[in-house]
């Protein structure tokens, strides 16, 4: 558990510092809003609707490509903090293991699933 | 028993994980609700780390919520009208189903609470040397269901390259098969 | 340098701890403006121009005159924001690489024990035994302050900017990751400390056998992988598109000012530092000394030097570089990066498995007989 109190205490100051600083921040700056400068800026143009709009499924595909490969990472430590005590044996099973991943990485290749248009 | 005092980390990570996600199920605007998941997750990897269980909070931390819930995110944000739902949360099986759940959840209590624990006398053994005893039941033991692990995910890997590739095809194009690919175009 | 445990009425080993604390924190929330002068000072040479040169001696106060220009002005709250995630957003960038910062260790102190035994004691807040699979989950919950900026700001370009961002920084956490696994392999160790202990002493007495100098180059490139990696996930320069001012105005943080924009400015500076650090450590021997005959030298300097050499690279790469286009970007992570940091890493096991049996595999090892005790070890089995 003691190993956790630090990064609970650092996650804190963070939390403490932003509150403070734009606690004390509110006390000096000037508050004067309007609805002009209030408009999401977007280079001048009025804004057309607003973002919150369907977008490009290629950002899905890659964070799905994402979580395959970091499972896969997430596997190799505790493999590579193993291996000495197993040899040779180790490093072709992990060969088999990566390699069938690396099958996965050759067939999105192909099928052009890295492409970004 | 132990008093409240030695429980309240426990309680505060259980209430954490619980209640977020009591507003990822409640919760309107279902991108919020994505959102939400963020504190549940990292209540789950808080309940690792009150039990010593140190990979298993880096691994929580790393595939939960830094892999899975950018996915979880990234297919929120293609639903269409994400900001102005309008449709009912709830359907008209959500009595019936409302009381099996409080039912379920409280048989499960009872069993559990009715249940004579013994007290494990595990050592807990420092984070590396977790690591490694996991590591060695990968390689040793579990070789196995290791490399099944690795089908799985190739699995899950073409599975979403298909769809995500079939649904940006155009109609009147063929879906290319991989044997009809040309080599690859130059870039 | 040794020092005693009681200096006076001070137990130094209960005292660093805090002052561990005090230094990271220090060095993560107040060393921006510095870094923000050098940086531009450093722009600025590189680029033939003057830089700052109006505020203060030499333009040193530009950056605290911009700080304190920051913390006067109006902050302006749009009017069609999603106000929680607007203002949880900044939190999400700068805790992640605060907490980070805290489990990366800077030095170590010699400290005799009052009985007598003389014990190295690191310097770092939080030494976890899995110090560098922390920092890893860690770093990757940053990618949320950019996504949850560019989605609350209801801007196009913002919305634009923070996918971009957490698409990229996805893409390259992965090379990231296992580039770190390489290290991991050489040390054998997950713990911070550990790697840098590792990492002293020299070969024929004059090489450090630094992590980037181990295994026949293969360190050297896993280094490299890293490197690139790194600076793609702090979205700097070449790889800053996500902030493309050209196309995007300010990217994720259109919409943010005054403070708020500050947080997320320092935030950046927190995670390159952050990312700077576990480079320092994981591949440039941490405290250890360059030379031995420089070894007098305390090793905070050594760490810190290392760190701002590689702030120096940063701005360099910045001020040198003209920026990717998105598809390049891409491309390189995950076609050139990942699949060089898998053979990296499956070459840097296969060595590994080569070296530690009895028979001790000289450094001359070539190609040809890898792939001979491969075979032997195949048929052995």
């Amino acid at each position: 558990m003691q190993s956790y109190v630090p990064f609970v205490m650092f996650t804190a100051i963070g939390f403490a510092f932003i509150f403070v600083t734009l606690l004390m921040a509110r006390f000096v700056r000037p508050s004067a809003p309007n609805p002009n400068k209030q408009e999401t800026y977007e280079c001048g143009p009025v804004p057309v609707g607003d973002a919150w709009n369907q977008f490009n499924i290629h950002y899905y595909l890659f964070a799905l490509l994402f979580v395959v490969f970091d499972v896969e990472a997430a596997f190799l430590y505790p493999w590579a903090m193993a291996f000495r005590m197993f040899g040779l044996y180790a490093v072709v099973e992990m060969i088999i293991f990566v390699a069938l991943l690396g099958v996965g990485l050759v067939y999105a290749w192909r099928r052009e699933a890295l492409e970004w248009e | 028993m132990n008093s409240i005092d030695s429980h309240l980390p426990f309680l505060i990570m259980s209430a954490l994980t619980l209640g977020s996600a009591l507003v990822v199920v409640r919760v309107r605007n279902i991108v919020h609700a994505g959102f939400w998941l963020l504190p549940c997750f990292l209540g789950v990897a808080g309940l690792y780390a009150l039990l010593q269980a140190h990979f298993f909070v880096v691994v929580q931390v790393l595939i939960y919520v830094g892999a899975i819930l950018v996915l979880m995110l990234f297919a929120l944000m293609l639903t269409q009208d994400v900001m102005n739902p309008n449709k009912p949360q709830t359907n008209r099986m959500s009595l019936p189903i409302g009381v099996f759940c409080i039912v379920f959840a409280a048989g499960v209590a009872a069993i559990l609470t009715g249940h004579q624990w013994v007290n494990s006398n595990a050592v807990i053994l420092p984070a590396n040397v977790q690591t490694r005893q996991l590591g060695q039941a990968l390689i040793g033991e579990y070789a196995l269901p290791f490399e099944i692990a690795s089908v799985l995910l190739l699995a899950a890997l073409v599975g979403a390259i298909v769809l995500a590739k079939s649904e940006k095809e155009p109609a009147p194009l063929p879906l290319p098969t991989l044997a009809a690919l040309p080599d690859s175009k130059p870039e | 340098m040794i020092i005693p445990q009681h200096v006076g009425p001070i137990d130094m080993v209960a005292v660093i701890p805090y002052i561990a604390i005090i230094c990271v924190l220090a060095f993560v929330l107040l060393l921006v403006p510095g870094l923000v002068w050098i940086e531009r000072v450093v722009v600025a040479l590189i680029q033939d121009r003057l830089g700052p040169n109006r505020v203060g001696p030499r333009g040193l106060l530009q950056s605290i005159a911009d700080g304190v220009k920051l913390f006067f002005k109006e902050d302006i709250l749009p009017a069609n924001v999603d106000k929680m995630v607007y203002y949880l957003a900044p939190v999400l960038v700068i805790v992640p690489a605060l907490a980070a910062g805290a489990a990366i260790p800077f030095s170590i102190v010699k400290i005799r024990l009052d009985s007598g035994v003389v014990e190295p004691i690191p310097m770092v807040v939080g030494n976890v035994n899995i110090g560098i699979l922390f920092i890893l989950a860690l770093t990757s919950l940053q990618v949320y302050g950019i996504v949850l900026a560019g989605w609350a700001s209801n801007n196009k370009y913002s919305l634009i900017g923070g996918l971009r961002s957490s698409a990229q920084v996805i893409s390259y956490e992965l090379a990231m990751s296992l580039a770190i696994l390489c290290g991991v392999f050489i040390c054998h160790s997950l713990n911070l400390v550990d790697i840098v202990n590792h990492q002293g002493g020299y070969w024929f007495g004059i090489i450090p056998k630094w992590n980037v100098f181990q295994f026949y180059g293969l360190g050297a490139v896993a280094t490299i992988i890293y490197l690139i990696a790194m600076t793609a996930e702090t979205n700097r320069a070449p790889f800053d598109l996500p902030e493309a001012e050209s196309e995007l105005v300010a990217g994720f943080h259109t919409e943010y000012s005054s403070m708020k924009f500050a947080i997320f400015f320092m935030g950046e500076y927190a995670s390159m530092l952050v990312v700077s650090g576990i480079a320092t450590a994981l591949w440039f021997g941490g405290w250890q000394p360059l030379f031995p005959f420089l070894a007098f030298i305390p090793g905070w300097i050594w760490f810190i030097g290392k760190l701002m050499t590689f702030i120096m690279i940063y701005i360099w790469v910045r001020a040198t570089l003209p920026r990717l286009r998105y598809d390049a970007l891409m491309s390189l992570g995950w076609k050139k990066l990942l699949p060089m940091a898998l053979v990296v890493l499956f070459l840097v096991a296969l060595v590994d498995t080569l070296q530690t049996p009895s028979q001790p595999v000289g450094s001359h090892v070539a190609q040809g007989h890898l792939a001979a005790s491969m075979v032997i070890g195949e048929s052995q089995r």
